[in-house]
């Protein structure tokens, strides 16, 4: 018994990079919902890039350590404390024995990680440790923390031969209004005239109505030409769908693989890590790019940011 | 030989292409063209995902290294050396036993008003044919069968439950359906399989797979209990 959950948090899971290849059987990527606070939480400890982390929603865990570990917070500020001294965001620190990190709320940001030295002992499902709530599958035996519960921890493979290094000041801290950049979807033509500029040119609200599985948007409502009944297509993280009563859903990393609605927009996969961090509340507009420049910006993100070793 | 001038293939973002059949209607087993042209691709082992729905193909490309058209015309090569039927030559029925009761049927009771049916005669009419697996997807292996009789058709729950116990079965418009591995649900629920749907030990752990044929066949309570001892 390695570390002690004196409180959960509002939703902590064990997460890493996801399951691949295995969408054509149902199961979704899940993974974090942010993969690049993940990426730069395990790049920071020197580990993998796919190591398990503990992924907090909105209001994060505290945590009493009964062994010395490093340990990194990523992602949306929760004002993280070592008992009772601000911890700087994205920088290492050591822990000793009967320390307590204690996470409160964010007021930016969703989702916040927390990487260890040792790597969280946890269940291994299709190739990945990354948790899926619905079905109960992978992490702590499919399940968020616990509070008095304990994790288990264990001596794991460092990545000594860390390529590049981050400037810390450089990583960009979240807002409550975000551009999001979007390909059309395959049904775009589904929605009418006046709702394809209202797309562009108004702007939504995260719905309260919000997880891992998706976000609902609040705003000026879509107009649908076409509500027949569609057969059940493939869709993605980042999807759009279009419900029947005009209000879009942003589909998130645990997601459904198919799904019987309007597939209007695709958020490029340089902005998925965002689609992890929207809260309720938040404000949301949506750019247009081309297939070329979304490829581009992901060649971009690939050459200045290389968590692969 | 496959002719290529067949298939549409366009984007669905910079790192997923679509690919599906021109005039559809003429092709009434398209669904099995759709599941062996799946496997076929998904055999090169150069996709990341080639996920399989009832009227499309999605294939997930590395954009980091191939353009969308040399994706593309990657497909259009595979396409051209697939031939009709691969996939398909191991054909054996599964048989799935059901309990058919309230116990686990949530929906049972509102079926039979709705449709004017006993609950005997709704899990006769289930049990009765021979289903095709149609698709594999939304959920951990969650297998969409059909076609139902039109005696059983129904529509989906107004509000999807959260969690669905594992070997849960459904029924929604003209198809029924088995959770596998459990999680959210919003078709109609009228029973509940005892059979281990996945087992962890096989390369493919999913037991029920796109193409296969399935048939219901009822049990009693006493059978479900003893089934896994």
């Amino acid at each position: 018994m390695d570390i002690k959950v004196v409180s959960s948090g509002l939703q902590t899971t064990v997460q890493d990079m996801g399951r691949n290849g295995w969408r054509h059987m149902g199961v979704p990527t899940s993974g974090a919902a942010d993969k690049y606070s993940l990426q730069l939480a395990n790049f920071i400890s020197n580990k993998k890039p796919n190591s398990p982390t503990l992924e907090c929603t909105l209001t994060g865990p505290i945590l009493k350590f009964l062994k010395p570990l490093t340990i990194v917070v990523t992602g949306a500020d929760m004002t993280p404390k070592i008992n009772d001294i601000n911890l700087k965001m994205n920088t290492l620190y050591t822990v000793k024995v009967n320390d307590v990190l204690s996470m409160g709320n964010c007021s930016t940001g969703c989702r916040s990680y927390v990487a260890f030295s040792e790597d969280i002992v946890s269940d291994s499902f299709l190739g990945s440790k990354s948790t899926y709530l619905p079905a109960k599958l992978g992490g702590l035996a499919g399940l968020s923390l616990q509070s008095g519960s304990f994790l288990r921890t264990k001596p794991c493979d460092y990545d000594i031969q860390t390529s590049k290094n981050i400037e810390i000041d450089t990583i960009s801290s979240f807002s409550n209004e975000w551009e999001l950049r979007v390909i059309e979807g395959p049904e775009f033509n589904f929605i009418g005239s006046d709702s394809k500029k209202d797309i562009y040119g108004s702007s939504f609200i995260v719905s309260n109505d919000s997880s891992r599985m998706g976000s609902k948007l609040e705003g000026r409502r879509i107009e649908l030409l076409n509500d027949e009944h569609m057969i059940s297509a493939p869709v993605n993280i980042g999807t759009i769908q279009c419900s029947k009563n005009g209000m879009p859903i942003i589909l998130g990393c645990d997601a459904q693989t198919l799904g019987g609605y309007p597939r209007i927009l695709q958020i490029a996969e340089i902005d998925f890590p965002f689609i992890g961090q929207l809260r309720p509340y938040d404000k949301i507009s949506f750019k247009k790019i081309s297939i070329q420049e979304a490829q581009n910006e992901l060649k971009l993100q690939e050459l200045i940011y290389s968590f692969k070793n | 030989m496959t002719n290529i001038d067949l298939f549409t293939i366009y984007d669905f973002s910079e790192n997923i292409l679509l690919i599906e059949i021109k005039n559809i209607s003429e092709y009434p087993d398209s669904t099995e063209i759709y599941i062996a042209l799946s496997e076929h691709l998904r055999k090169s082992s150069v996709w990341r995902e080639v996920v399989t729905a009832e009227e499309s193909i999605a294939i997930t490309y590395n954009s980091i290294d191939i353009s969308s058209s040399e994706a593309g015309n990657m497909i259009r090569n595979q396409i051209k050396r697939f031939r009709y039927f691969e996939g398909l030559d191991k054909k054996s029925i599964l048989s799935v036993p059901v309990y058919y009761s309230e116990e686990f049927g949530l929906d049972l009771q509102d079926i039979a008003s709705e449709n004017s049916l006993t609950i005997d005669e709704i899990s006769n009419l289930h049990s009765q044919d021979i289903y095709k697996v149609k698709m594999i997807g939304f959920t951990p292996g969650f297998a969409y069968l059909g076609d139902l009789p039109t005696e059983l058709f129904t529509t989906r729950l107004s509000a999807p439950r959260v969690s669905l116990a594992p070997g849960s079965v459904g029924i929604s418009g003209n198809r029924t359906g088995i959770y596998a591995l459990g999680g959210p649900g919003g078709w109609k629920i009228i029973g509940r399989t005892p059979l281990d749907l996945f087992n962890k030990n096989k390369k493919n752990p999913f037991v029920i797979l796109p193409g296969m044929e399935v048939r219901f066949e009822p049990i009693t309570k006493q059978q479900y209990k003893k089934f896994n001892n």
